[in-house]
């Protein structure tokens, strides 16, 4: 799947030849057509293409059109050992600060258990974005 | 740049279907035209003598290229071929040209009948 949002640099859209690069790579010449439109209308649409031949062919005729393409994996494992070496912290800090169990974590990188698909999305955005996910997770303060 | 100072005639232009761009709703035509080809795809629905050209989207040319004057040649040259009373276009929201994000009024031509000569 793919995350689309119009480039901020201000290229013009290329309404038909994003329509035309959206249905050459499956989609219905109307879908892609209502795709482009919710583009111009400011918005980010996510859009599962039957057939995608070279991802970096889809960013780059989509960045000629005038948008972001980026592409987002759902399946995508994350190495959660890695990861949490990355951030140099303890499976005792790592489960703290995103609120996941010790025990959990052990097995995840042990591989005795996998994450399923929420853990993993959420692993993903904590690998992209981790101080931003530890700030989203935090308790608000009350004062 | 004299394409800005002269409006086009019928003779100056021809259109095409483009049938790979084209799937029912969606037609595409490539209008050939002084400055360049030009691309125009919409969701056409017939009414009447009338077609409405829906979610209109205008490709392959600079900011304000083409003008009204000309615009209504090309509709003009549609409606001939087609033979079709009138045509109405509701545009979807500019990507270029004068007021990006804008979504434009409707536009409506209508074909004047022409009376005929008397021999």
């Amino acid at each position: 799947m793919f995350a689309l949002r119009t480039t901020l640099d201000r290229t013009p859209l290329g309404t038909i030849d994003a329509t035309e690069a959206l249905a050459r790579r499956g989609l219905s010449m109307l879908r892609a057509k209502r795709l482009t439109e919710d583009l111009l209308d400011g918005h980010r649409v996510f859009a599962e293409l039957p057939v995608v031949e070279d991802v970096q062919a889809v960013i780059a005729d989509m960045a000629a059109c005038g948008i972001a393409a980026v592409l987002i994996r759902r399946d995508a494992t994350v190495d959660v050992r890695a990861l949490r070496e990355r951030l140099h912290l303890t499976r005792e800090q790592f489960a703290i600060r995103y609120g996941l169990e010790v025990e959990t974590l052990r097995n995840w990188e042990t591989g005795k258990r996998e994450p399923d698909t929420t853990a993993r999305s959420y692993l993903r955005a904590i690998a992209n974005a981790p101080e931003a996910v530890e700030q989203a997770y935090a308790t608000p303060s009350l004062d | 740049m004299a394409h800005y100072l002269a409006p086009w005639t019928a003779e100056d232009i021809s259109f095409d279907i483009v049938y790979d761009m084209t799937d029912h709703p969606v037609v595409t035509v490539r209008v050939l035209t002084p400055i360049g080809p030009l691309r125009f795809m919409a969701e056409p629905v017939m009414q009447g003598a009338t077609m409405l050209l829906k979610g209109l989207h205008v490709q392959d040319l600079t900011p304000n290229a083409v003008g009204m004057a000309n615009l209504m040649v090309i509709a003009r040259m549609v409606m001939e071929r087609m033979d079709l009373d009138g045509l109405v276009i509701e545009g979807a929201i500019r990507s270029t040209g004068a007021k990006p994000g804008h979504r434009p009024r409707g536009i409506r031509f209508t074909r004047r009948v022409r009376p005929a000569h008397d021999a």
